[in-house]
């Protein structure tokens, strides 16, 4: 239900850009959909079939893969609160301070992929735990709810990944 | 300066004597720097309404997650705090209703602040001694007997030597906080310097502190009402006329 009404949203929302932009969006996701598979399949396939020496590597990619997703989750609901923050009476001022807000953390979470210390499965499974774990209790069903998400998520999921060392400090 | 019982509402009273509301409070109190324990305890106090907790299980079983460690040899197992905590809060919604209440919806809201109320209690009771008092769900009257705070206040504390006071409004959410807190606890506040005293007034919350600030400067508030949101609640514990 959400997944749809977030898709909706953003077909919406796609056709609001100005042609040009729509164009270029068309344009980087065919180039998504041809460049190397990302997929959890892939990255299992990766994982399991890649020569030892080079395992680690592999390991440490699908860490990135678990960080990146978490943002990419913070984003989209900074995305939806922006839609429906309006209809739910949150101001204006209120939604514009939020988002600078929301601008600055999502940078703190992207920054954690070059902190991530996950070599081995086991924490690569500890990370995936905490990921599925934060994103679950963060689904929202009102703009009012993601609010105070916004900026309790990016804190939550880093004092996590800190206190079990799967990053450095 | 002085303190009157504010007796009107049995159904608060109730809701602050809960057993789970106590001991929820009391396990967040002891574990206040635990940031991940703090926060999610908190968004789904926000987000588990009387209304709608229908996936209150599905959340505690999500916090669990991440206090369930485990290393090649063995599980590692869940801190005691953190499974009594998670099983209060069950317990919290799924208890008989009280005759005080019309309908269930509304005891599980009306347990859902009182967990805040007794939180923000167990922070700041410990620098009041035996001849002071501080306690939730109060009235302040001054010297000559007037009342001050025509409502109750959350959270009051009066120590006469050394002349310090504090007021607090608790809200689960910084939406709630109406004009006539801010009101209440300005006067309040500058009676109690009138009195001589010391004296604190805020809003606790468990929405993020930035949240609460803004909402107290688009009411127009006073600058003396401190905001005190779920990544501030620990600076409760200090007392703020020793900074």
């Amino acid at each position: 239900m959400q997944e749809k009404q977030r898709t909706n949203d953003q077909k919406n929302h796609l056709r609001s850009l100005p042609s040009h932009e729509r164009y270029l969006v068309a344009e980087i996701t065919k180039a998504l959909q041809a460049i190397t598979n990302s997929s959890p399949e892939y990255i299992e396939q990766l994982i399991l079939t890649i020569p030892a020496q080079c395992r680690e590597a592999a390991i440490r990619l699908a860490a990135q893969q678990f960080v990146h997703s978490m943002t990419l989750h913070m984003l989209q609901l900074a995305t939806t609160f922006h839609r429906h923050a309006e209809e739910e009476g949150i101001e204006e001022d209120e939604r514009d301070a939020t988002l600078q807000d929301v601008k600055i953390e999502a940078y703190s979470l992207m920054d954690l992929t070059r902190r991530l210390a996950v070599d081995t499965l086991e924490t690569l499974v500890r990370l995936a735990e905490i990921t599925e774990s934060i994103q679950d209790l963060s689904q929202c069903r009102s703009a009012e709810e993601m609010h105070s998400w916004l900026y309790d998520l990016p804190v939550i999921y880093q004092e996590s990944l800190e206190r079990e060392q799967l990053v450095q400090a | 300066m002085k303190l009157i019982h504010a007796d009107g509402h049995p159904q608060q009273q109730w809701a602050l004597t809960n057993h789970y509301a106590q001991r929820i409070a009391s396990i967040l109190n002891e574990h206040i720097e635990d940031v991940v324990l703090v926060r999610t305890v908190a968004q789904t106090l926000k987000q588990c309404t009387g209304e709608w907790h229908n996936d209150l299980d599905r959340k505690l079983s999500k916090i669990r997650v991440l206090y369930t460690r485990h290393n090649a040899e063995e599980n590692i197992p869940v801190p005691n705090h953190v499974t009594e905590l998670l099983e209060a809060i069950h317990e919290l919604y799924h208890q008989p209703r009280s005759a005080l209440y019309s309908d269930l919806k509304e005891q599980i809201d009306s347990l859902r602040g009182a967990v805040l109320e007794r939180l923000a209690f167990e922070l700041i009771k410990h620098r009041y001694g035996e001849n002071d008092e501080c306690a939730n769900s109060r009235r302040f009257f001054d010297r000559y007997g007037k009342v001050v705070t025509l409502q109750e206040i959350d959270l009051a504390a009066l120590s006469h030597y050394p002349r310090h006071l504090e007021g607090y409004e608790c809200k689960l959410k910084a939406l709630s906080i109406e004009h006539h807190d801010c009101i209440d606890l300005a006067y309040l506040y500058r009676r109690a310097l009138e009195e001589d005293y010391q004296a604190q007034v805020g809003v606790v919350s468990l929405d993020p502190s930035r949240l609460v600030e803004r909402r107290l400067r688009r009411l127009s508030a006073a600058l003396c009402i401190h905001a005190f949101g779920v990544d501030a609640l620990d600076e409760l514990q200090y007392s703020p006329f020793e900074r």
